[in-house]
């Protein structure tokens, strides 16, 4: 791809500037500093990739010197084809690009980045179009896009210092030779201190057989203490044995030794002193209740011979219980009588008073014969409501006759205004059918009339363009046909497609025919102006317009005949617009007429319907009226035959008789009132005279004082009678008591005599059973038997005891003897020996039994220990996991290993073209001074080596040299990139102004041998670069290069 | 009518440690490993029982010496008391984990226990009726016993049903360390009915009859290579000296080792569900046992980037683990091992000029080439020799097989890491 042109509509200081065409290799735009070589640069850079962001850092190049901003680089491919890039400002900030053909055809903007090798901008920046500043700059290197074209070496190769580093990490985090956090160190450490353990856990086998063998020891010792124990214990139990039995033996002794000394009595009886005792106490017992019950005789024969007064009241004691029961009624039937009277009178004064009420001739039989039964009442509520309901029917009917009068003078009212307007109102002078007619005749003109205006405009137009035609034709004499007029016929064409359109009808076909035959005849004038050929004489055109003005007059013709004969029924001479108008106003104004007419007729015909309704209405309602009172009639003559067949005045209404029937209800209920109340005091005066009654008798006989007319005196005698009867009855009780008790305290006695004499006889036998005759003696014999019985129990006592102790037969023999035969002492002395002795062996068994239940605890915990279990497991896992750690390890150690043998084989074979390119270069440029460039894969670095074998880095080299480099790195780039895509033009700013001159020239020759597949633009503002380049094109056998002055 | 009828069991590794568990385990799971080979040996002492056999036969193993555990050697000797008491006899041989120089309690053996030294020695089944059945014995008298211990055995009574009862590689058997070889044919020379073998850990019958020679595998898988059931073998001899076997799982704890292709799987509740459903059908297929899992994931698929994220696959096993090492029987998901591989076609791109492709060569050539082997084999002896890590890796460092896995492995990683720069 190469730049042809560059047009500048406004960017910096250019302002409708054009530059180019450029058609040889090499161009050089030279000029003074501040000429504008940097912007032309820059808007090249802009045009084909965009304007930046603006921000502070760029400069926005603003149009300083008026144009619009942007402006056209004209761009030629391998092909030789032509494409115009266009790029003006627009609503994103990279502005507005347009792509076109050398034609002005648009082309697709990917066109553009196909003529661009798909390159980015930065690309385009680094690689191609670059300024002296840009010319060294880690940027190059650390582009991606850059770097990446190094070595082609696709995916990851940009980072794979950063993939070495990863997979470093990666190692070194499981192992690194000294390393101390690693995570294998961590699980070495945890399995060196599990060993640990674990060889003192190995241990325990041994402490297990030291333990059992103890085991045994222990047990084997501890069984002979046992034995031995148990030989003390023997001896310690024979001498307690002694020691127990020593006192038993001495109670033996002496008792054995008493007894000897004592009388002996054969036989005495049991327990006789007690005996004697118990029966001399009976006898002086027995004595002593016979006293008393002897005294107890005397007092009841005493009590039983009192005499009892009034004695025969008893008999009447349950005529006297009555009366005492009797008493509180009586006492409440003298009080109640004089009230219950007084009542009695008011009773007898309400029911009075009701009789009054209901008139003189009601009376009380009149009261209880009087029909309240439930039939009448429905009889008089049936007549009640028959009564009322003619009645609100005849008020109804009334009010609806009156009502109905009144719609009926109102809609005979309205009839006749209704009339009244029809008749005033004007009679239409034409009907529906009519209007409809002329309407429809009236739209048919107004549409020629329309067409006719058209195509008259049409005719004016076509005259206009004939005489615009006539007029031109003498400015293009002796000369080509003139391109304005092409400009005029192509516009005037266009405007009449234009009209055309806008009109329809058939001045669209004739705009049409028109307009494509004026824009055919503009095209065929431009063309033809392009030619020398000389044209004279009319105008082409004028003889196609002329022909379609003819056309169009003589339509006019025709529109306007067929007119007039449709306007004859309106009587028209002229049919113009102001005459059509009026015809169109008086249909207007006739259907108005025939509407308004229609209008009042049916209004009068409405009025009329409606009065005739209301006069049927009306007479409806004055026959119902009549039948209501008719009917109202009939019910109160009903009524007024009931009231006389119940003795009732004829002018009572239902509701009176209502109120007559609830006031004999309370004139019966007030009788019935009196009448109980008579009843009621009939009954208290007999019960008052029923109690004098029985009162009267008994106080006469028991001479109880009594007046039978006073009832206070009545009360009293009731009392006393009681009372007296109260008195002979406890009297009465009192002597039947003592009688009984005289029988009771006789019985006694002759009970209490009997048992004396038991008693004393008793008392005899025991004492001859003893051998006594007196109580004395008798207690003197049963000492001397008792103290032989206690000596004999204590001998027999001791015997038992010592028994207890040694057992019988033999062993007690033995055991006599040997208390026979020792004393306290020495006992004593041989028990405190032997238990001094079991002491020494318990102490000895119970250390050894704690020494064998810890070495029974310690082999139970040996043999249940389960740590040695875990911790071999842990073991085991940690093992594992470093064996594990170790894999993973030696992937990743592989895996650095096997990146690093394939980067090595890689740079080693593989030096890419791209450093070869730039190696020859820089050898070149240098002259040989550096034979090699070497690009470390993945790292953005380059280094070289000079004819000497030393390789250095681009610090190292003086400032001309490291830009020389660079220059044939890009070089290098330009030459590889070519390879594969569209070779780009390379630009330059000023990128030999830091090489001596031997090394300017070889670059320049460089550039010049570029330029066979580059195009090359050189930005200077050095005379003397200016003959460097005519040198090197001349060297290098290249065409003398464009020079392009920028001022 | 039966002659005889005796459990033969092998390799209890009394007290002896899972082995190739990389993650540790949660108490409760911890607690039932640490006692599963306890367990398995109960089992088989209640199997006698149950079965009222006449005898237990152990052929070497029952425990590791090394270990010196104490609990597995008291264990064992109340498991044969029991016996004792119920009129089981046992007879025991030693084998290169527990040989008769290994380290042993002092321990009381019931009088029904025949422990064999380290010649060959006859004890008859029945001491009452000597004639019914002996076993010929031998133990290890010290681990390693290279030599072929069959010739040892002297002429065998051809009246009476002989056992052979021996711990011994038989056709060497490249999995086991070559103790006491022989071949099936020396024991087929000796005369003796039947073999009781012991040292191959995976149950086998190497010959059905003339002689039956049996291997019943160890009683408790300890190792992820030890999956499936592991028991022990009921053996009845009728009068006519047919052998019967009717093998028994005894163990209590299995190892499983599912493989899960992920090509099916889109997303990642896919895999979470298919490592849940396969460590319920795990568990389903285990008889009531717990199970210790270890996944391997492989094939090609959606889910590959995603395993490769941090701490993916842990959570993916606290994930599985949080579900199912709680429960009772658990299932316990020791490790997840990712042998899947990316979308890419490596035939294509090793083809290709760039610099991947060099990398894939060089992979290619370093299996390949022994010069570039011995350097990276260089490479790993930081490790691998470390004076400390040495001992710890039992010596062991990468062989030419493993060395070509690794290699593989190593180019996955960095193919993952040149994608995720060129991604990133």
């Amino acid at each position: 791809m190469r730049i042809r042109e560059i047009r500048i509509d406004g960017f910096g200081r250019f302002s409708g500037q054009d530059f180019g065409p450029f058609e040889r290799p090499v161009t050089i735009f030279h000029g003074p500093n501040e000429a504008g070589k940097s912007t032309l640069l820059e808007f090249v850079r802009r045009v084909l990739f965009g304007f930046p962001r603006r921000n502070a850092r760029t400069n926005a190049y603003p149009a300083i010197s008026g144009g619009s901003y942007g402006g056209l680089v004209t761009l030629e491919g391998n092909d030789g084809r032509i494409y115009n890039v266009r790029r003006t400002s627009g609503r994103s900030y990279s502005g507005e690009v347009s792509v076109t053909s050398q034609l002005g055809d648009p082309l697709p903007e990917s066109e553009l980045t196909t003529l661009l090798g798909h390159h980015s901008q930065d690309v385009f920046e680094q690689v191609f179009a670059f300024t002296l500043d840009e010319l060294y700059s880690d940027d190059l290197l650390s582009d991606a896009n850059v770097n990446g074209q190094i070595y082609s070496a696709g995916m990851g190769v940009t980072s794979l210092q950063d993939v070495m580093a990863s997979l470093d990490r990666s190692r070194n985090s499981i192992f690194r030779s000294g390393g101390s956090t690693q995570e294998i160190y961590s699980a070495a450490n945890r399995l060196d201190d599990i060993d640990s353990t674990l060889r003192e856990v190995a241990d325990n086998a041994a402490r297990y057989g030291a333990l059992t063998e103890r085991l045994q020891q222990v047990e084997s010792e501890l069984e002979s203490l046992a034995a031995r124990r148990r030989t003390l214990q023997t001896l310690h139990g024979r001498q307690t044995r002694l020691q127990n039995a020593w006192d038993s033996w001495n109670d033996l002794v002496s008792a054995e030794q008493e007894l000897s000394a004592l009388p002996t009595i054969e036989d005495f009886p049991t327990d006789g002193l007690n005996r004697l005792e118990k029966l001399e106490e009976r006898v002086r017992i027995a004595r002593q209740e016979l006293e008393t019950a002897s005294s107890r005789v005397r007092d009841a024969k005493q009590a039983a011979d009192v005499a009892v007064p009034h004695v025969a009241i008893l008999k009447n004691s349950s005529d006297i219980r009555r009366l005492q029961n009797g008493r509180t009624a009586f006492d409440g039937s003298v009080k109640d009588l004089p009230e219950r009277e007084t009542e009695l009178e008011g009773h007898r004064r309400t029911l009075a008073e009701t009789l009054k009420d209901l008139g003189p001739d009601w009376d009380e039989v009149r009261l209880e014969e009087f029909d309240l039964s439930i039939a009448v009442r429905q009889e008089i509520t049936q007549h009640g409501e028959r009564l009322r309901e003619a009645s609100a029917e005849l008020s109804s009917r009334r009010a609806t006759l009156t009502q109905d009068s009144t719609a009926l003078e109102e809609a005979i009212e309205s009839e006749g205004r209704a009339q009244r307007e029809l008749e005033a109102a004007a009679k239409p002078g034409l009907d529906g059918e009519e209007i409809r007619q002329r309407r429809s005749l009236a739209r048919t003109l107004r549409s020629q009339l329309d067409e006719i205006g058209r195509r008259r405009q049409n005719v004016l137009n076509l005259r206009s363009q004939l005489e615009g035609l006539q007029a031109a034709v003498p400015s293009g004499e002796g000369k080509g046909p003139n391109t304005t007029v092409a400009a005029l016929s192509f516009i005037v064409g266009i405007a009449l497609l234009i009209g055309g359109a806008v009109l329809g009808g058939t001045a669209l076909f004739i705009g049409i025919v028109a307009g494509i035959a004026l824009g055919g005849v503009g095209v065929y004038l431009f063309v033809a102006s392009k030619s020398a050929a000389a044209v004279t004489g009319e105008s082409p055109l004028a003889g196609p317009i002329r022909e379609s003005l003819r056309l169009a007059e003589a339509e006019v013709q025709d529109l306007q005949s067929k007119m007039s004969d449709d306007a004859a029924p309106f009587g028209l001479e002229e049919i113009n617009e102001s005459s059509l108008l009026g015809v169109e106003e008086s249909i207007d104004e006739e259907e108005s007429k025939l509407r308004d007419w229609a209008r009042l007729k049916d209004a009068r015909n409405t009025a009329g319907d409606l009065a005739k309704q209301r006069q049927a209405r009306a007479e409806d309602s004055a026959t119902a009226v009549q039948n209501a009172t008719e009917r109202l009639d009939a019910a109160n003559r009903q009524w007024q035959e009931w009231l006389q067949s119940r003795g009732l005045l004829e002018s009572f209404t239902p509701e009176t008789v209502d109120v007559l029937q609830r006031q004999v209800e309370l004139g019966r209920s007030r009788l019935e009132d009196v009448r109980s109340w008579q009843t009621r005091i009939k009954a208290i005066e007999k019960d008052i005279q029923e109690y004098v009654e029985a009162v009267e008798p008994l106080a006469t006989a028991f001479d109880v004082t009594f007046d039978a007319g006073d009832y206070r005196t009545v009360a009293a005698a009731a009392d006393r009678l009681v009372e007296l009867l109260e008195e002979v009855q406890e009297n009465d009780r009192n002597r039947t008591d003592a009688e009984a008790e005289l029988d009771e305290a006789e019985r006694v006695f002759q009970d209490r005599k009997n048992v004396l004499e038991k008693a004393e006889e008793e008392l005899a036998q025991l004492l001859r059973s003893g051998g006594a005759e007196e109580a004395e003696a008798f207690r003197a014999r049963a000492g001397l038997y008792q103290r032989r019985s206690d000596l004999e129990d204590k001998s027999r006592d001791a015997l038992d005891r010592l028994q207890r102790i040694s057992g019988p037969g033999e062993a007690l023999d033995r055991l006599k003897d040997d208390l026979a035969n020792s004393d306290p002492q020495s006992m004593n002395d041989e028990i405190s020996n032997l238990e001094l002795e079991r002491d020494a062996v318990d102490a000895e068994i119970e250390q050894l039994s704690t020494e064998l239940g810890s070495i029974r605890n310690e082999l139970d915990s040996l043999v249940s220990e389960e740590e040695s279990s875990r911790l071999r497991m842990e073991r085991s896992t940690l093992l594992e996991q470093i064996s594990v750690h170790a894999h993973d390890w030696a992937r990743l150690t592989l895996a650095r290993e096997l990146l690093e043998e394939a980067r090595r084989k890689f740079e080693r074979e593989r030096q890419p073209g791209v450093v070869r390119h730039a190696q020859k270069f820089f050898a070149d440029i240098t002259e040989g001074r550096y034979r090699q460039v070497y690009a470390p894969l993945g790292e953005q670095t380059i280094t070289v080596t000079d004819a000497d074998g030393a390789t250095k880095q681009p610090s190292e080299l003086s400032r001309g040299t490291r830009e020389q480099l660079f220059l044939s790195l890009r070089f290098g780039l330009i030459r590889e990139l070519g390879q594969r895509t569209e070779p780009l033009p390379v630009i330059v700013d000023e990128v030999l102004v830091n090489f001596d001159p031997e090394r300017a020239l070889r670059a320049a020759v460089s550039f010049a041998k570029l330029s066979e597949t580059n195009q090359v633009l050189v930005f200077t503002c050095h005379p003397s670069v200016v003959d460097l380049f005519r040198q090197a094109t001349s060297e290098a056998g290249i065409e003398a290069p464009d020079e392009v002055s920028i001022t | 009518m039966t002659l005889l009828r005796f459990v033969h069991a092998a390799d209890l590794h009394l007290d002896s440690p899972f082995k190739g568990m990389k993650a540790a385990a949660p108490d409760n799971v911890s607690t039932s490993l640490r006692d599963a080979t306890f367990t398995a040996y109960e089992n088989i002492v209640k199997l006698c029982m149950e079965e009222r056999v006449d005898a237990l036969l152990v052929a070497g193993d029952v425990y590791d010496s090394a270990d010196r555990s104490l609990r597995a050697q008291l264990k064992f000797v109340e498991g044969l008391k029991h016996l004792d008491d119920a009129g089981i006899r046992s007879f025991i041989c030693h084998g290169n984990h527990d040989p008769l120089d290994g380290w042993e309690a002092r321990l009381d053996y019931p009088a029904g226990c025949s422990r064999f030294g380290a010649e060959f020695e006859a004890v008859p089944v029945f001491p009452d009726d000597p004639q019914l059945a002996v076993v010929h014995g031998i133990s290890y008298p010290t681990r390693e016993v290279r030599d072929n211990l069959v010739p040892r055995l002297g002429p065998v009574d051809p009246d009476v049903f002989s056992i052979g009862l021996m711990h011994a590689n038989v056709g060497n058997n490249p999995d086991h360390d070559p103790y006491a070889p022989c071949s099936l044919d020396d024991l087929r020379a000796t005369g003796v009915s039947y073999w009781a073998l012991g040292h191959v850990h995976t149950h086998d019958v190497l010959s059905e009859n003339s002689p039956t020679v049996v291997y019943p595998g160890n009683s408790q898988g300890r190792h992820a290579n030890e999956t499936g059931a592991r028991g022990v073998y009921v053996v009845e001899v009728d009068d006519s000296r047919n052998v019967h076997l009717d093998f028994r799982a005894i163990d209590t704890v299995r190892w499983e080792r599912p493989t899960l292709d992920i090509a099916s799987m889109q997303t990642e509740q896919d895999l979470r569900d298919c490592l849940h459903r396969s460590a319920e059908e795990a568990l389903s297929g285990a008889d009531g046992r717990s199970v210790v899992l270890r996944f391997t994931l492989e094939g090609r698929g959606a889910l590959y980037d995603s395993l490769r994220k941090q701490d993916f696959i842990q959570d993916l096993l606290d994930d599985l683990n949080g579900e199912w090492s709680g429960q009772s029987p658990f299932a316990w998901c020791e490790r997840i091992e990712d042998e899947t591989a990316p979308s890419f076609d490596r035939q294509e791109r090793v083809q290709g000029s760039d610099f991947l492709a060099e990398v894939l060569k060089t992979t290619d050539r370093a299996k390949d080439d022994p010069e570039l082997q011995a350097e990276l084999q260089d490479g790993l002896g930081d490790l691998y020799r470390h004076r400390r890590y040495r001992r710890l890796l039992d010596d062991y460092a990468p062989g030419e097989d493993e060395l070509t896995t690794l290699i593989d492995e190593a180019e996955a990683i960095v193919v993952d890491l040149l994608a995720g720069e060129r991604d990133a």
